[in-house]
């Protein structure tokens, strides 16, 4: 259902993305919704299969609650960093950067309650974050088709969600 | 005997009235116009650089300009300003809605003429600020020659109505685009033409005229369809051997996208996490 939401509201690309100069205009729905659109089908089937991946492999037992909550969250800091931090960013959109604040996010707090193997989740996306963030200081491009991946979101996104799972408290557990 | 005199000065001035008409009317020659992107890179004798392995940094979008590369000053038969300016703006809007091109800027030929060589198209490239320069040099060869219906012209009137006259122009093109900053050629693509109008001989000049600038129109549109399929493989090839490095700068836009290897990566700690379960 999650799925064939996403990809019904993919048409309306041009209303929901982030648009810098819509949202500073008042188009504030643009801040979470342009998570949740892509730019082309690839763009959107890897983000897919990322999000069932991550889900169906490690956030099963999260609350639904805990989830819908950090989405919203994670979803609107990467938006309003990207708009302060980086004025030059006209346009973004796609599911990955949020996607690295909640594996960031959950990694921390599941590894510090339940399981230790997500510390290998969270040394896996830092080493994956931070190689292709060089990468793109060194002048190579990542590309998804003719897109260019804004590296930056996801640093944004994996700082956030670390940030976050060590501020909170460790005590208050994240499975019902 | 001044008789005999008299015969043969008058048969000299007949022979050379007739050649003089014949000069007159006959037109047949060659005309040429031509520019050598080397001789303006490199001008005065200068010997181009040695190889350097130095690696282009293009920061899209990019501001490109494009001229033509100035024929020596005082060349006849060359197209006027506006004509040129004309047949750039031509290719100018066949790559100005590209996304990663921010403006197409066209470059009069009279700042082009005022200095040369690379210092010189730097110069041009910080007075604009451009990023890459496409740089058009060109070699035209215009041949008008009668034929046999061109006997005709001794009627005088013929010279009038009678197409006697075969005007052919033959152009080639060449554009070599240019990254400004370490000026390594990007990639180049050619064009041709070649024109064939007859005419009557009093309207030579003018059907030859046009010929030459019909070729200059036939050349320029098929070497920008050359230089689109040129940009194409470039784009392929610097992804293949990264030979040019590419980033964005300010008015940039994209997405968050997920790729495979890091895909891989999570599906297998995916399965290690539901295998422990």
């Amino acid at each position: 259902m999650f799925v064939c939401g996403l990809w019904l509201i993919q048409r309306y690309l041009g209303l929901l993305e982030y648009d810098r100069q819509q949202i500073l205009t008042g188009q504030l729905w643009r801040i979470w919704s342009g998570h949740f659109v892509h730019t082309n089908s690839a763009h959107f089937a890897l983000n897919i299969v990322a999000a069932l991946i991550i889900y169906f492999g490690f956030l099963t037992r999260i609350k639904l609650r805990d989830l819908l909550l950090s989405v919203f969250v994670f979803a609107a800091l990467i938006s309003l960093t990207l708009l302060c931090v980086y004025p030059s960013l006209d346009w973004y959109n796609g599911l990955s950067g949020l996607l690295h604040a909640l594996v960031a996010y959950f990694a921390v707090r599941m590894a510090r309650t339940e399981d230790k193997i997500f510390w290998a989740a969270l040394v896996v996306i830092w080493v994956k974050v931070i190689v292709e963030t060089v990468r793109v200081h060194l002048g190579y491009e990542s590309t998804v088709g003719e897109m260019a991946i804004i590296t930056e979101a996801h640093l944004i996104g994996t700082f956030f969600g670390t940030v976050a799972g060590f501020a909170l408290r460790k005590s208050r557990s994240l499975t019902p | 005997m001044k008789t005999r005199v008299g015969k043969v000065c008058l048969f000299a001035l007949v022979t050379l009235i007739l050649t003089s008409c014949a000069s007159f009317y006959g037109a047949d020659g060659r005309r040429g116009v031509s520019s050598s992107l080397v001789d303006y890179l490199y001008p005065d004798g200068q010997v181009p650089p040695k190889h350097e392995e130095t690696t282009p940094h293009l920061r899209l979008p990019l501001t490109v300009g494009l001229a033509f590369v100035p024929a020596q000053q005082g060349t006849p038969f060359a197209l006027p300003e506006a004509k040129k300016t004309q047949l750039l703006e031509v290719v100018k809007q066949k790559f100005v809605g590209l996304e990663y091109v921010k403006d197409i800027t066209i470059v009069p030929e009279t700042y082009m003429r005022s200095s040369k060589g690379f210092d010189g198209v730097g110069q041009i490239a910080r007075l604009y600020g451009l990023d890459i320069v496409a740089l058009v040099s060109y070699d035209q060869v215009a041949v008008t020659s009668e034929t046999k219906s061109s006997i005709l012209y001794w009627t005088i009137v013929g010279a009038y109505f009678i197409e006697g006259n075969q005007n052919q122009a033959t152009t080639f093109v060449d554009t070599a685009v240019f990254d400004v900053n370490s000026r390594k050629m990007l990639f180049r693509a050619p064009g041709v033409s070649d024109i064939e109008e007859s005419s009557t001989l009093v309207e030579v000049d003018q059907v030859n005229r046009e010929a030459r600038e019909k070729g200059f129109e036939l050349a320029m549109a098929d070497m920008a369809d050359n230089l689109a399929l040129e940009l194409d493989r470039f784009k392929a090839k610097i992804k293949e051997d990264k030979s040019v490095q590419v980033s964005n700068r300010e008015g940039y836009g994209g997405g968050g996208g997920m790729q495979w290897p890091f895909l891989l990566i999570l599906a297998g700690l995916a399965a290690v996490r539901v295998a422990k379960r």
